[in-house]
């Protein structure tokens, strides 16, 4: 297929009618049009047919590497130029484990970053994803963040109006309009539904957290932002309403991952945000490579902020409890940010992956206060004691031992980490062991999660990758965005390692963007995990698992309370015939990188075609079990309505 | 595909001729690049087995800084011209090979390095450091299989060399095969037991096999040898765990956490050091001052600061890191004007603001710091330095109302900054609303579980506030109760002189204030322990302390940071 008709392919553009020649739209705003300074007045606009907002495959040109002058504002939105960077994406052939649906879905969504040619750190961090249930429709529906330009001192945000055609720059919010067929096929369709929802949410956006704070239902989203964070309240009616201020959850810092959780076990969810560093947009040092040629600066350079606690009252509201809960006691450089019971004491702890910073683990003390314990847990740093730049990160149980592991994505020229927990809270890095460790070392990783790509029992990870500073061979090459690489599957092969299962995971998983963002659920209820990436300054891919209807498969959605809402941090064990380790699984969307996940457990359970029962730890403390689930259906387990095992222990 | 390049002849005649018309193509149809997927995946060297010199190609340098562009532009010619001459020996052609290869390494075109390596080594079979060098590329390319390969081969042709076993034993640990590392360390070990590289690495692999006993022992004479290695604690801790043995455990965890990361191991690695200072452009030299800096060095950091500012004299933040090494020497003069001309550069620059504030507050110049700080707060509202420092100056200042916000503001940016907790308290009882100081100070103490100034303060308070609502002796007491054995100071001593004052024992009053003079008069502080005498003559008298902090306490008046504090120098 040649250029122009997969590009056409791809983005829905009539075959053959975008000459690539004509489709570079640059805007160049000057800084004089506005008496702000000297530029240049220019302004190029692409030639390529109308094709509004189907035009989806736009993205900004990586200007200023080369020729621009300091100070110019530039905004550039050019059609994707990513077609050369893979081997071709083909639909699905039945050989590859996943295969690109972004455009048959209807996901059109492309971030932009705000880019202006001054290398502003904060433009290259977002988006992340949420995939969320807002409808209460039984299906996941989609959110992104969107970027916009940042350098306001220089005139930037004048040219926004520039950039805001053919697309506006808002948060999109994506209905899932899935149709299952009487003969159980089933049709994805998304429809944007962004007009009229609320998420007009003001800022630079870089990614969410979901989880019902107010009990009433309906999930809600929490934004995390370039400057003040955003908690949008779910109305029930396809809107949402802003109730950061009322919440008390606005304050400025530059958040990327949050969890919801239910620290104290008072049934309202709570709120961890991680948050990075002291940056403000437009201040930026120029920093460059060894050469001389302009880069983006590290992280040391700016001074890193306190993470956040906030404590759900149960009225609306939250407090603030970062300095008594004594998470203010350390912290660094946050990207990642999970909650799990780490300890295996029931309650919830939340480990925080820092850049370039020791690692936080808070211990929840159940008194409303934590400790960190990563030094002596052996997951601040790495076998080797130095602190690397923490990325992504999820919990899961991938050796099916019981107890949550931890996996941490890192900058290039670092290994990804793998952390094995011993089941009492201490852990040991066995990233090479694994096999995890230099498969990693020329990728700079950022959402991650465990998921059973292939059903067959035990958790695979999906890294996807982008770098952070330009890469010498794509800038040689003339690349105008030098940061994008390939995302990486890695197979659990049972027995403590994994493959890399990029050869088999498809052409669509190996495209070489600059993936931030990962989102993980069952986007078509049928029984296996599909992902949704955000690419910085780059269209968003949503990858279809082709591959976990080869394996049997359980899906539970836990809920309690009235009206009813996800259990995050119940944890599920499925027990199948003698011979198969339990699967222990958390309900959970926080983990990955500024991303929200399915908060439903989809277990795969290899070749085991029955279950003998379920046990379900809940948030609070009581286990109950259920029996008779029969596999390749989706169950809701609403707590209370189960055999109960034990009471809560509060 | 077309590119400068050039690969050294098996013919030279022949092959010269070749490479003149490489070359004369690459100046009419310039460079294209023929490694566009290398930065997907790990560097392929591609037929590396093969015996033929690969051809090396001059990348594309125009973007690259001038320096860069003429020190890449000579290398590459000084290549041609050994390349052109038929009588080059072999040793000759391949250190040209070599020494473009480490400047291409060094500006981090690591294709072209491998290939010039690869050459080098071609032609030099027996020369060690191109094999070596090699495998760094390939380290860093990612190909961690082919590098470990490679530091095999450098260290069959030295077998010493520390720096060659220490990156071969890592390649191996990151791969997962500690079995592979141990008898190469081994090996050298035998040789050189003092060496604390190659201890460290005995016990990472020890660790990496699950020999804890061993890795300990290893980890233990590593950080013998070499004391400054702070980076040896958290292995040697998560060793000391495995043995179940918490308290060497924790031992060493607490000293990573007092310490931070600390130095890594000494680890003599000549040729790697010499790629240092290969690239002159102000970024080198940016990094050598940054280097000097994170050493202490702040005179060779401002002497490299001075140089890369010199070569990019618009860039503010060079000035700013000048200027920060320059008060660190103590010249304050100098600084001043750094700080001043990263301004001029940059009047955005809430960094170069807050730096200057900060030295203008050391130097006694309040009302100007005043200003400079506001300007750093104004530019980014979100600087909890800058507040603080703020504050702290609007304090001196006897602004304590608008001090007060700014602590505030602090507090709010960083809930677990402590001296800005204990400085809004400080402006609430200089503002004589000591019934929220005694608040504020109870939920500092709550926060801030560890620290004794907030106890000590709200003991104070609580034993001498003028206002009767706020005062509790009995309180006071229970905390003086801890705050006396672990904090026997001068201070605490008189605090519970005033304790006991208020609830009427002035008796033990008089002797806890005699002796908080005699701790003062002992520390060589007869001011302070004259100062003291008025609190004794009341205690004499029978007469309660009304006075918690006298005028000019310390805690009352903050002093501006003595040193340049968490601003980031690059």
């Amino acid at each position: 297929m040649g250029r122009n008709a997969e590009l056409a392919r791809r983005f829905g553009a009539p075959a053959g009618g975008i000459p690539v020649a004509t489709t570079i739209r640059v805007c160049w705003r000057p800084l004089s049009v506005e008496g702000r300074g000297r530029g240049h007045d220019r302004m190029v606009r692409h030639e390529a047919p109308a094709h509004g907002r189907e035009l989806s495959g736009v993205r900004c040109i990586f200007h200023g590497m080369r020729s621009l002058p300091p100070g110019a504002v530039v905004l550039g939105i050019a059609l994707a130029l990513s077609a050369g960077r893979t081997a071709g994406v083909t639909g699905g052939s039945g050989a590859e484990w996943f295969t690109d649906g972004t455009a048959a879905a209807g996901i059109d969504f492309v971030h932009f970053n705000g880019m202006s040619g001054n290398y502003d750190f904060a433009e290259i961090f977002a988006p992340g994803v949420a995939l969320l249930d807002f409808d209460n429709d039984g299906d996941l529906d989609v959110y992104f963040p969107q970027g916009r330009p940042l350098d306001t001192g220089s005139g930037a945000e004048e040219a926004a109006g520039v950039a805001e055609e053919p697309f506006p720059l808002t948060d999109r919010l994506y209905r899932n309009d899935l149709v299952v067929h009487a003969d159980g096929s089933r049709t994805l369709r998304f429809a944007d539904v962004t007009a009229g929802s609320g998420l007009e949410a003001p800022g630079y956006g870089m990614g969410a957290a979901t989880g019902d704070f107010d009990n009433d239902g309906w999930i809600d989203l929490y934004l995390t932002r370039l400057g003040p964070n955003r908690m949008l309240r779910n109305n029930g009616d396809g809107t949402f309403t802003d109730v950061s201020r009322r919440t008390g959850t606005d304050h400025a810092r530059w958040g990327l991952s949050a969890s919801f959780l239910d620290f104290d076990r008072d049934g309202w969810l709570d709120l961890y945000v991680g948050n990075y560093v002291d940056h403000r947009p437009g201040g930026d040092a120029d920093c460059s490579t060894p050469t001389g040629v302009r880069n983006y600066c590290g992280p040391q350079r700016y001074l890193p902020v306190p993470d956040r606690l906030y404590r759900n009252r149960g009225d609306g509201t939250f407090a603030d409890v970062t300095a008594e809960s004594q998470i203010a006691s350390a912290y660094g450089r946050a990207l990642g940010v999970v909650a799990d019971d780490l300890n295996g004491d029931g309650w919830v702890d939340v480990y925080v992956a820092n850049d370039g910073d020791d690692n936080q683990l808070w211990i929840n003390r159940r008194d409303g206060t934590f400790r960190d314990e990563a030094l002596l847990a052996g997951v601040a740093l790495n076998h080797a004691g130095m602190a690397e730049a923490g990325m992504g990160v999820d919990a899961g149980d991938f050796d099916n031992d019981g107890d949550a592991d931890l996996f941490v994505t890192h900058l290039d020229n670092e290994t990804n980490t793998l952390y094995v927990n011993d089941g009492t809270g201490r852990f040991e890095d066995r990233s090479a062991r694994a096999r995890l460790g230099a498969p990693s070392v020329p990728f700079t990783g950022f959402g991650a999660r465990w998921f059973d790509a292939d059903n067959d029992g035990w958790l695979d990870l999906l890294a996807v990758n982008g770098a952070v500073s330009v890469l010498q061979p794509l800038l040689q090459a003339g690349d105008p965005f030098p940061l994008h690489q390939r995302n990486q599957l890695f197979r659990n092969v049972g027995d403590g390692r994994f493959e890399d299962a990029g050869a088999r995971a498809g052409a669509a998983l190996r495209r070489s963007e600059v993936s931030r963002g990962a989102a993980f659920g069952d986007l078509d209820n049928d029984g296996d995990v599909d992902v949704v990436i955000g690419n910085n300054n780059g269209p968003a891919r949503l990858l279809l698992n082709e591959v976990g209807n080869r394996n049997h498969w359980l899906g539970l959605r836990l809920v309690g309370g009235e009206p009813p809402r996800d259990m995050l941090g119940a944890r599920v064990g499925v027990f199948r015939d003698a011979g198969h380790p339990v699967l222990w699984r958390r309900v959970g969307s926080d983990g990955s990188y500024a991303s929200a996940s399915d908060p439903r457990v989809l277990v795969g359970l290899g070749r085991a075609t029955a279950v003998q029962r379920v046990e379900v730890l809940w948030p609070g403390g009581r286990v109950e079990e259920w029996t008779d689930l029969a596999a390749g259906r989706w169950f809701t387990l609403r707590e209370g309505t189960g055999r109960t095992l034990r009471q809560a222990d509060h | 595909m077309i590119s400068r390049s050039v690969h050294t002849p098996r013919k030279p005649r022949r092959d010269v001729r070749a490479v003149l018309l490489l070359c004369a193509l690459a100046a009419v149809a310039g460079p294209a690049p023929d490694w566009a997927d290398a930065a997907t995946g790990p560097l392929q060297l591609g037929d590396r087995e093969t015996e033929a010199l690969r051809p090396v190609a001059l990348p594309a340098v125009g973007h690259l800084h001038p320096a860069a562009q003429r020190q890449l532009g000579e290398a590459y010619r000084s290549l041609l011209a050994v390349a052109r001459d038929p009588e080059a020996a072999p040793r000759t052609r391949s250190e040209a090979y070599g020494e473009l290869g480490m400047l291409f390494m060094a500006a981090e075109f690591l294709q072209h390095a491998a290939r010039c390596f690869r050459n080098a080594e071609l032609l030099a079979a027996t020369e060690f450091k191109w094999p070596y060098y090699l495998a760094h590329v390939l380290r860093r390319s990612g190909d961690l299989g082919a590098a470990a390969e490679r530091f095999g081969r450098a260290l069959a042709l030295r077998r010493a060399d520390p720096a060659a076993t220490v990156w071969l034993s890592r390649m191996y640990l990151e791969l997962g095969r500690p079995e592979a590392a141990e008898p190469v360390v081994a090996a050298l070990l035998a040789r050189r037991s003092d060496a604390p590289a190659l201890r460290v690495e005995a016990g990472r692999i020890a660790l990496a096999k699950g020999d804890y006993a061993s890795a300990a022992a290893h980890l233990e004479k590593a950080l013998a040898l070499d004391p400054e290695a702070g980076s040896i604690h958290y292995p040697l801790a998560m060793a000391y765990r495995a043995l179940g043995d918490p308290d060497r455990a924790n031992r060493h965890l607490r000293r990573r956490r007092e310490d931070g990361p600390g130095a890594d191991v000494r680890l003599p690695d000549p040729l790697m050091a010499a790629l240092n200072g290969m690239l002159r452009n102000p970024q080198y030299y940016r990094d050598l001052a940054s280097h000097a800096a994170s050493g202490g060095d702040w005179a060779l950091a401002a002497a490299h600061f001075r140089t890369a500012a010199g070569s990019a004299p618009e860039v503010a933040m060079l000035r700013l890191s000048l200027g920060i090494a320059l008060e660190r020497l103590g010249d304050v003069r100098r600084a001043e004007d750094a700080f001043d001309e990263a301004l001029r550069l940059d009047p955005r620059s809430y960094e170069a603001h807050y730096a200057l504030g900060s030295l203008l507050a050391r130097s006694g110049r309040d009302a100007e710091a005043i200003d400079r700080f506001e300007d750093a707060v104004a530019h980014n509202p979100n600087f909890a330095a800058a507040h603080l420092a703020l504050a702290d100056a609007r304090r001196r200042s006897a602004r304590i109302a608008s001090s007060l916000a700014s602590y505030r503001r602090a507090i709010e940016l960083e809930p677990g900054n402590a001296a800005a907790r204990f400085g809004e308290a400080m402006a609430l009882v200089l503002l004589q609303r000591y019934g929220e100081a005694r608040e504020r100070l109870r939920r500092a103490a709550a926060v801030h579980p560890g620290r004794t100034e907030f106890p000590h303060a709200l003991a104070r308070l609580l034993a001498a506030a003028p206002d009767d609502r706020v005062r509790d002796g009995a309180q006071a007491l229970e905390l003086m109760r801890a705050l006396v054995v672990s904090e026997p100071t001068s201070a605490v001593a008189e605090t519970m002189a005033m304790t006991l004052a208020e609830l009427g024992l002035f008796g033990e009053a008089v002797e806890w204030q005699r002796a908080a003079m005699a701790i003062a008069a002992r520390a060589a502080r007869s001011d302070v322990a004259q100062r003291m005498a008025v609190n004794l003559q009341s205690y004499l008298r029978r007469q309660p302390c009304r006075t918690p902090w006298r005028d000019g306490d310390p805690d009352l008046v903050p002093g501006p940071l003595p040193v340049p504090g968490r601003e980031p120098v690059r």
